[in-house]
């Protein structure tokens, strides 16, 4: 176990290597340059100039990437050209703002699909069950952004239950527990709902293949109760698949909430790097998207490790 | 009394091709104490048989009628299922034919022992322990007490038919119904299976129904047999008297065709042609008729009807076979 997690951990910085040179040769070789979107098309040559060596822009590429990574591998990932601020300072503003909302997020898909999927698979085949496919079929199907604006314009809108805005504010800091959690009800539903569909539909058919195993059966003839029977040698099995496909979908998160971080207006990573990219501010995009990265592959190794503590036939 | 007496059995399960018609009015009765075996090949109807009994037949696909099944003087089709289950696991329990299979995976041994103990016989947490520790060691495994944390992927086979055999007979039922209990393990790991189960259901006095495609196992083990053929049982006779006198084309087919101990060189198995009927489309004659050998005129004309040898020795055959 700690071997197998030993050999896992090594491998994350040769990904996160190869990670970097991607996004370093993608920002490089997309058209615009960082510098005059900042300063403006009217500016002097010289203190363009000045400006593209101060962040070693005016180097070759190569050189450009050895004197970044480098410093990466001190844990700095530079200075943002648009904001002049440590990218490191503005990952530990964005950071825990984006956790919180994935972490809402996934909290809303775990609270749905796991009553849906299990009784979708109990009572299969019923329209209880087309229900529930229904659900998830629209989970697939609506965009994120989509179904934040309807979620906005019912609940937010129409209704004026819930704040449209409002994660990371200064009200929301001083106010109690729900002024602190209300505004992030709507865009985690609307960032959720596509993992709630496919979390629903997998434990939906991991339900119904562990219903008919035999082992079910041993378990109705020791005259166990419904609920011990469903929930204790049923759900116990089924869950093994769904809890690491939660963990990967969960470090997918972070990197698909860009959107809704926009819409929502959510100090967070999505909205920095989608400024960044429009701005070209090449430190941020790298700082960022290596971070993402970083989040993801771990999100994966938890996966795996929670395969082998869930499954006792599993050990590495 | 009969400690189980079953009425004119019908279970049928819906298809998409139609409705099929696993077990077709079977009758039989069960002393207590009595090992009674079921024989038959696969889609007999002996499992189904069994499954109606404990009332572990899913409904819907499935449809169990009878007159009655008397467990105990109570009659099974009248209870609620809240009621069924109380006996499931403790009256009556079961153990099924691939012990790989049937322990589930993610749950330790010694769960799966104390959850029967502690659900029908109200036993603490440390009781259920402290009587799962002793019927491990009743059923043979060593080491008992270290066993309980292990997983069933722990074990071999024989080791987890074992401990099937512990969770069954953890709550003392006073029936066991074993369905193909030996048919996934080898042959001297059979033999000791069968020998335990001989073993503690005679210390006991429980009653067994075991289920069988091969009567060499059932002659071993049980006191009475049922032969069963497309859902219906053709006959039933006490294993002596079935084995010297086979009564009924089937039975005698399905001995042609089991290798003998004390059968002489040269002498060659005969195995059954075709295939069993379709249990979709009504059987107006002996449905054994079309693979026959023995058949005689009349069988073509009425339905078999049943003939007694001794008390309780019949079968449902038309041909004297005794000539």
């Amino acid at each position: 176990m700690w071997r197998y997690l030993g050999r896992r951990l090594v491998q994350v910085p040769l990904v996160l290597l190869v990670v970097s040179l991607m996004t370093f040769l993608i920002t490089r070789a997309t058209p615009g340059d960082p510098v005059q979107i900042m300063l403006g098309m009217n500016t002097s040559p010289d203190a363009a100039a000045a400006m593209r060596a101060d962040f070693n822009l005016d180097k070759p590429l190569p050189e450009q990437y050895a004197l970044w990574i480098a410093k990466v591998a001190t844990g700095d990932l530079g200075r943002s050209i648009r904001l002049n601020d440590r990218v490191t300072s503005l990952l530990a503003e964005r950071l825990p703002i984006s956790l919180q909302l994935a972490a809402a997020a996934m909290l809303f898909a775990l609270c749905v699909s796991i009553p849906l999927g299990v009784i979708a698979a109990l009572r299969r085949n019923t329209w209880i069950d087309y229900l529930c496919t229904g659900y998830t079929v629209m989970g697939f199907a609506v965009p994120n952004f989509g179904l934040a604006l309807i979620l906005i314009y019912v609940f937010s809108i129409k209704l004026d239950w819930l704040p449209i805005t409002g994660i990371g504010s200064a009200e929301a800091a001083a106010g109690g527990w729900w002024a602190y959690i209300s505004p992030f009800i709507v865009p985690a539903i609307a960032l959720g709902t596509l993992q709630t569909a496919i979390l629903t539909r997998l434990l939906r058919s991991s339900m119904i293949d562990v219903l008919s195993q035999d082992y079910m059966r041993t378990a109705r003839a020791k005259g166990l109760l419904p609920s011990t029977v469903v929930i204790v040698h049923a759900l116990k099995n089924a869950m093994i698949p769904f809890i690491t496909m939660a963990a990967v979908q969960f470090g997918y998160m972070i990197g698909i909430q860009v959107t809704i971080e926009y819409i929502f207006a959510v100090p967070g990573m999505g909205s920095a790097v989608l400024n960044a990219v429009v701005n070209r501010d090449f430190p941020v995009i790298q700082g960022f998207t290596l971070v993402i990265a970083a989040f993801f592959l771990f999100a994966n190794i938890v996966a795996d490790m929670l395969y082998a503590l869930f499954d006792p036939r599993i050990r590495y | 009394m009969a400690l189980l007496s079953v009425r004119n059995l019908y279970t049928s399960f819906a298809t998409d091709r139609g409705v099929v018609r696993a077990v077709n009015g079977v009758s039989f009765d069960l002393e207590a104490g009595e090992v009674l075996g079921l024989v038959g090949e696969s889609g007999s109807g002996k499992s189904v048989t069994a499954l109606s009994i404990m009332r572990l037949v899913p409904e819907p696909p499935g449809r169990v009628t009878a007159d009655s099944i008397a467990f105990d003087g109570v009659d099974l089709l009248r209870l609620s299922e809240a009621q069924v289950r109380e006996m499931r696991g403790a009256r009556m329990a079961m153990i099924f034919q691939d012990p790989m299979r049937s322990l589930n995976p993610v749950l330790t041994i010694g769960r799966q022992l104390t959850e029967v103990l502690r659900r029908h016989e109200g036993l603490s947490a440390a009781a259920a322990r402290k009587r799962s520790i002793e019927l491990l060691e009743m059923v043979g495994i060593p080491m008992a007490e270290r066993r309980l944390a292990a997983y069933p992927h722990q074990f071999s086979g024989g080791m987890r038919q074992r401990v099937m055999i512990a969770i069954a007979l953890a709550c003392n039922p006073r029936l066991l119904i074993a369905d193909e209990a030996t048919t996934a393990l080898d042959v001297t790991i059979q033999a000791q299976i069968i020998d335990l189960v001989k073993r503690l259901t005679r210390e006991r006095g429980t009653s067994v129904i075991w289920i069988s495609h091969d009567l060499g196992v059932v002659a071993g083990l049980c006191d009475r047999v049922n032969v069963m053929y497309a859902g219906t049982v053709v006959e039933s006779g006490p294993i002596r008297e079935l084995f010297h006198r086979p009564s009924h084309g089937y039975t005698l087919g399905l001995m042609d065709s089991t290798p003998r101990v004390d059968e002489q060189a040269g002498h060659r198995l005969r195995p059954i042609e075709g295939l069993p009927p379709n249990l979709i489309d009504p059987i107006p004659l002996c449905p054994f008729l079309p693979r026959c050998r023995v058949s005689v005129p009349a069988c073509r004309e009425r339905p078999p009807e049943r003939r007694t040898f001794s008390e309780r020795h019949w079968a449902s055959c038309l041909a004297d076979l005794a000539s």
